[in-house]
């Protein structure tokens, strides 16, 4: 027993502080996703605010307003209202997102029991339909200390998979939830996306039925459906069009001299813009 | 880079002959380049026969000039598998 005492003194001796701290911020994490997803049920008023900058000219910030509750295993609805507030629903068998003041909305089939629900929120929802698995592979950080709503938080710094987006978190100390994230992002052009979801009056395991989760499409909204880019190909089997082009450098190409002595000629149809 | 037996050509879709060449400089592209220009010139209909609706779009042909594989978009490993059925590895 002394042993291992002494060993595991002397393997703390030897980690750096800061990667204490991340251990720290990886564990914060990946208790309030477990206590997430421990619920069965969960509800709360939702205020996102989403921000554009490093441009000159980038639109001013907006904020919508709303709510969200779910339901074990598969309902889910985020309801927002405000200029370009976008609402995503899950009533037990289809998923769909609807933006404010759009004729359309969009309806794809849904997971029977999904890990995560797609719309604009990160681990205030990822934690409770997927649990703690997925608040691994983020490299957690703590990043501080900060007060939400009257709230004493730890600051959780989080990079997602993708290049250059973080999250910051705001966990509870008292009650080890997430009550804010703020995701940040680079787009095209050097013009930077900051989104901050801040959830207030959260609740778990509030008493929800299923019936509460239908969804009903907004007045005089169809729904969309995509359309079929591959509907017109040339069908596998079928002896494809002889075709002969100008090459850009002169001369021409033609399919027969491109796949004369070859297996195969990969065609690629593309355009630069 | 080229896996032995296979030819490769690419269709482009309104952009200019400069345009091309220096975008195959820049990229150090060797493939060959076919121009398919823009609506309404006479090398355009090659987007109608192959019935291409959207970019990039891809055909695998076989040897006896037909087609053994196509897609809309990019899938890598759906092409690797139909080259493969072709001999090409």
């Amino acid at each position: 027993m002394l042993r291992r005492v002494l060993a595991a003194v002397a393997l703390a001796a030897v980690v750096p502080a800061a990667a204490r701290a991340d251990e720290k911020g990886q564990a914060i994490l990946e208790a309030a996703y477990k206590k997430l997803h421990a619920a069965r049920s969960l509800s709360a008023d939702v205020k996102t605010t989403i921000a554009m900058s490093g441009v000159p000219g980038a639109p001013p910030p907006s904020t919508t307003k709303g709510t969200v509750k779910a339901l074990k295993p598969n309902y889910f609805k985020w309801v927002m209202t405000g200029p370009g507030a976008e609402s995503f629903y899950a009533d037990g068998k289809h998923y769909y997102r609807v933006m404010a003041g759009q004729p359309r909305y969009f309806k794809q089939d849904l997971d029977p029991d999904p890990r995560v629900m797609y719309g604009n929120w990160e681990g205030e929802i990822d934690g409770f339909f997927g649990g703690a698995q997925n608040a691994k592979d983020v490299d957690a950080t703590l990043a501080g200390s900060d007060m939400v709503n009257g709230k004493e938080v730890h600051l959780v710094r989080t990079k997602l998979t993708m290049p250059d987006r973080t999250v910051v978190y705001a966990i509870g100390k008292n009650d080890g939830l997430i009550h804010r994230s703020e995701l940040t992002m680079s787009l095209q052009g050097g013009l930077r996306r900051r989104q901050v979801n801040e959830l207030t009056n959260l609740k778990l395991n509030p008493p929800l039925t299923p019936a509460e989760f239908k969804f009903t499409p907004p007045p005089g909204a169809e729904e969309f459906t995509p359309p079929d880019f591959a509907g017109r190909l040339i069908p596998v089997g079928r002896e494809a069009p002889a075709f002969t082009l100008p090459a850009p450098e002169g001369g021409k190409v033609s399919l027969t001299g491109l796949l004369k002595g070859r297996k195969a000629l990969l065609v690629n149809f593309w355009f630069y813009g | 880079m080229k896996p032995k037996g296979l030819e490769m050509i690419t269709v482009n879709s309104g952009d200019s002959k400069q345009t091309i060449t220096g975008y195959w400089s820049k990229e150090k592209f060797t493939m060959p380049v076919g121009m398919g220009g823009s609506q309404g010139s006479s090398t355009y209909a090659i987007f109608a026969k192959f019935g291409v609706q959207a970019f990039p779009t891809n055909y695998v042909i076989d040897a006896n000039g037909r087609v053994a594989w196509r897609s809309v978009g990019f899938d890598e490993a759906g092409l690797r598998a139909a080259l493969k059925k072709l001999g090409v590895q």
